[in-house]
């Protein structure tokens, strides 16, 4: 019984880690984030999808590297010299990025759901104001999906 | 420490779905025999609170085992576990000895009622 | 919830589904075999067991209706035909497409409806004799309860709510003057109580135990004992023990939802004396073990257990830990290699030997883990005597299968791959390659066709064989067909060897056989069989000779996880070519290169080997190499060989195959990667799939 009101209380309260892509501020659900780690070599992939930058070697397994930028449309100006590891549907991957921030704590309220048709809104859950800053709140699941 | 607990079961699967049951309810599975002859070999080495014994077994079914455990300690706390349908055996294994028996498919409450009762 | 359990089932039940077709076998060799029937009954008990605690109902049914017959059989009421057989096989197989089902979708809804009729039929039709007889006894019974049932309604309303006879009666007095205590007792189970009797046996077992005696019991014991009560029994019973601990007593007892008791006051009883119509109702109250003794006597004659095949000292293991474990060792070789070579241009000698002892321990490592992946390919074998069996008797041939080597050990997943491969060799080889009786006696051969399938080590490769004494591969008529299809010209016909013609039939679409049967023709073909054993890293050859019989030889490599490879290098990058595809390399000059049909091909041994450059096909950019040399690696797959154009051949390698993720596997081109001694990665290129492609462009 104790529990299920805990559980009434946190319900509207998420966890996400906020990161820095090409100037830009995005988050994701940090239960997806394994760890991050610096860029380490990749290796190509010939015949993979476009956004995805080849492979790396994460203690023994191989892992596929998406770049983030070049799914979502934007451009790719600066240098990502970090990979955020996530395991979204038990499938691991890593994604570049540019920083990582911090893991900040939102409720839905904070989010604006999104409305645009645009590849970046298929691939997000909304929009997070938080600290006078617009962060872009990714679907982790649905980026997984392409 | 909970008590300790011997699982005799032919099927793995059914071994490893009571193992379940009973760490879940606090008892320690100290060991797992296949057949009767096995359980009663590791009831001897292991000396267990609470054994589990299944009924149709190769080697050696469950009722003689449970004869032969109840000679080696006539305190022994069996539980049977039965198939639905034996019902005939289930009997024989009480004039034997058992304590109390289990129907498959297990529910776990039902288990851990017979565990609960026999370890008082 | 029993998602975490579905795949020891599904393991567990295919083990027993496998030991039910072998027994079946057995006993339809040998009908009487009442260990067999013992055998079979035990397993099919112990499938519904599983089947129903994972809430496959249907499956459940099914088994349950089948361990019926058995318990006709090994009860001596029914015996075994050979069309009950057949119903059961067909049983067997129901249960197969059960499991099937469940892995896809979790469900075993099947119409059963047909099988069910069947076994109930043979049922009633066996036991009717026996269940007559029983009736009648339970009817006497029945009619006894009853005039207690009306009894109760309209006289029980006072201290004690049934009736209690004079007899009875008397006997409660008695026992009060020496001291005994008497009670009615009404024993409530919970609702949803299973075996419902046996439950019920406990609660007499128990007032028993403590030294008391049940004088009647309504319902009465026989109703009980055949769970013809709802949840409620009645009881009076006397014993030297107080109320309190008495009901205390049952009510510890498991599934017991209510117990009420009351004190008997022998004088107030006598007001609800009966007449003595229902002695007999008494004495069968009293005597409460003797109805039970016909039972046990049966269960002892049925429980004469038999001895079954050994049971070997066993765990089971997630194939995806093994997995791991495969991963950590090969991490583990990576990493003995990197120390070795740093260590190498110090020349320490001291720790020399510490390092010939950690590669010892590797490679001792590496080959047990290697060896708990293997399985023995009795695993696939086994399926096939019945198979053979069901085939032969549709096709009216007879058949001898000889099944040799099934102990010989190899990877799981080749295990688990090569079975449908080696059942259309065994299905063409039936189908196709014996003939009929007649024919076979024309030519003056044994009437019995012999099908052999054979498997042995042979150095780091395994061989299966499934060979027959058949009619042989029709050379002519495979020449001919392969002229037509145009996969070769008739001018060059003349000049190949019978092995070439051969492996014409494992092109795609290529099929001789004059009409379709059900059996083999039906579109998996022997290309489907080539394609699986070379997506193995196998290899798969014919030889045949006209009216003595054809062999199929398949080679697999002993384990899928670690392969030899040739390791190059195109662009920047490093790719492994399994070892098994390699033909040969060589180096060849710029001018040797030929255009054939604007495609580059080069010749030889007088062979034309087309060309490909493998950084066109990769899209990686293009470096004019000024070198005048080119490194080319010949592959092939199957009968068709390719020149791979790579810029620079680095040698030969043990390496440990990874998979490259879900998100990648729509690529073709690779089967997987492998990390190399500095850590980075090799792509494996997948020959075959490259091949294919190549020759669809």
């Amino acid at each position: 019984m104790v529990d299920d009101e805990k559980d009434v209380i946190t319900a509207h309260i998420l966890e996400v880690l906020d990161f820095e892509l090409s100037n830009r501020d995005f988050a994701i659900d940090v239960d997806f984030v394994e760890m991050v780690i610096e860029r380490p070599y990749i290796t190509y992939v010939p015949k993979a999808e476009y956004f995805i930058k080849g492979v790396m070697n994460l203690r023994g397994r191989i892992v596929p590297v998406i770049d983030l930028s070049t799914l979502l449309g934007i451009e790719e100006n600066t240098e990502q010299n970090k990979v955020l590891v996530l395991k979204v549907k038990d499938i691991e991957v890593g994604f570049l990025v540019n920083n990582v921030r911090e893991v900040i704590r939102i409720t839905e309220n904070d989010i604006d759901k999104p409305v645009g048709t645009k590849n970046v809104d298929q691939k997000t859950k909304g929009i997070i104001k938080y600290d006078d800053r617009l962060i872009v709140y990714l679907d982790a699941e649905k980026i997984i999906e392409v | 420490m909970g008590k300790k607990v011997l699982i005799v079961d032919d099927a793995a699967f059914m071994r490893m779905l009571l193992k379940d049951i009973v760490t879940k309810a606090g008892y320690e599975v100290i060991g797992e025999a296949a057949n009767g002859v096995e359980a009663v070999d590791k009831y001897k080495e292991l000396q267990p609170d609470i054994v589990t014994m299944d009924i149709t077994m190769p080697e050696m079914d469950g009722i003689t085992a449970i004869k032969k455990i109840k000679e080696i300690d006539p305190d022994a706390k069996i539980i049977v576990c039965s198939a639905m349908g034996q019902q005939a055996m289930v009997v024989e294994a009480i004039q034997a000895g058992a304590k109390d028996f289990i129907v498959k498919p297990f529910q776990a409450p039902r288990v851990v009622e017979a565990l609960n009762k026999l370890s008082k | 919830m029993n998602e975490q359990y579905l795949s020891v089932f599904i393991e567990e039940t295919r083990e027993y589904l496998q030991l039910l077709n072998e027994k079946m076998l057995s006993l339809e060799s040998n009908p009487d075999d009442i260990e067999v029937i013992n055998e079979i009954f035990r397993a099919l008990h112990t499938l519904k067991g599983m089947s129903a605690t994972m809430g496959f109902e249907n499956m459940a049914k099914l088994c349950h209706k089948m361990e019926n017959i058995f318990d006709l059989f090994r009860n001596q009421k029914a015996f075994v035909d050979s069309e009950i057989i057949d119903a059961l096989f067909a049983g067997i197989d129901t249960l197969e497409k059960m499991l099937q089902k469940i892995l896809d979708d979790r469900s075993d809804e099947m119409d059963i409806s047909d099988l069910l009729e069947i076994y109930e039929s043979f049922y009633s039709r066996a036991s009717s004799g026996v269940e007559v007889q029983k009736n009648g006894v339970e009817d006497e019974d029945k009619g006894t309860s009853f005039g207690n049932e009306k009894a109760k309604g309209s006289e029980g309303s006072t201290t004690v709510p049934i009736s209690i006879e004079e007899s009875v009666l008397n006997v409660i007095k008695e026992a009060i003057e020496e001291e005994f205590k008497a009670f009615y007792l009404k024993v409530t189970l919970r609702e949803g109580t299973m075996l419902k009797s046996a439950r019920m046996y406990m609660v007499f077992h128990k007032i028993e135990e403590v030294g008391g005696e049940i004088l009647k019991s309504v319902p009465s014991v026989e109703d009980i004992e055949d769970e013809k009560f709802d949840r409620t029994v009645e009881l009076i019973v006397v014993c030297k023990i107080a109320k309190e601990k008495l009901a205390e007593l049952i009510r510890d007892i498991s599934e017991i939802e209510e117990v009420n008791i009351i004190e008997i006051d022998s004088e107030k009883l006598k007001a609800q004396v009966f007449s003595s119509e229902e002695k007999k109702e008494v004495e069968q109250g009293t005597d409460s073990k003797n109805p039970k003794t016909s039972q046990v006597d049966r269960i002892k004659e049925s429980n004469v257990t038999n001895f079954s095949s050994k049971i070997t000292q066993t765990i089971r293991v997630d194939i995806e830990k093994l997995d791991t474990l495969m991963n950590l060792m090969g991490e583990l070789v990576i990493s003995r290699s990197r120390i070795m070579e740093t260590l190498k241009k110090y020349q320490i000698k001291e720790i020399d030997e510490s390092l010939a002892q950690l590669s010892r321990i590797t490679l001792d490592l590496q080959n047990i883990v290697m060896k708990i992946r293997m399985v023995p390919i009795a695993f696939v074998f086994n399926r096939f005597p019945r198979m053979v069996r069901d085939l032969s008797k549709k096709l009216n041939k007879e058949i001898n299968l000889i099944i040799t080597g099934q102990e010989t050990e190899l990877d799981r997943t080749v295990v688990d791959e090569i079975g449908d491969p080696l059942l259309h060799l065994l299905r063409n080889a039936i189908d196709h390659g014996i003939e009929s009786k007649e024919e076979r006696e024309a030519k003056g051969k044994q009437p019995i066709g012999t099908v052999k399938l054979d498997a042995h080590h042979e150095g780091n490769n395994v061989v299966i064989e499934v060979s027959d004494d058949g009619r042989g591969l029709d050379r002519e008529k495979i020449l001919k067909r392969a002229i037509e299809r145009g996969l070769i010209d008739e001018a060059s016909a003349t000049t190949l060897t019978d092995e070439k013609i051969f492996s014409f039939i494992f092109e795609p679409g290529f099929s001789t056989a004059e009409e379709v049967s059900d059996v083999s023709g039906r579109g998996v073909g022997m290309d489907v069989v080539k394609s699986t054993i070379e997506a193995l890293n196998g290899s798969v050859q014919i030889e045949s000779v006209k009216d003595r019989g054809t062999k199929v030889i398949i080679k697999l490599p002993l384990t899928l996880a670690i392969i030899q490879a040739l390791l190059v290098t195109i662009g920047d990058f490093i790719y492994a070519i399994p070892l098994v595809n390699v033909e040969e390399t060589l180096s060849i000059k710029k001018e040797e290169i030929k255009i054939v049909e604007k495609k580059p091909v080069i010749y030889i041994r007088g062979e034309i080997i087309p060309l490909t450059n493998l950084k066109e096909l990769f899209q990686l950019p293009h470096t004019e190499s000024d070198e005048d040399a080119l490194n080319i690696v010949i592959v092939h797959s199957g009968t068709r060989k390719y020149g791979l154009m790579v810029d620079e051949l680095l040698g030969q390698d043990d390496i440990v195959i990874k998979s490259l993720g879900k998100l990648l596997k729509g690529i073709k081109e690779f089967s997987g990667g492998a990390i190399l001694g500095d850590g980075s990665i090799a792509l494996i290129l997948d020959i075959p799939n490259i091949v294919d492609n190549l020759q669809g462009v």
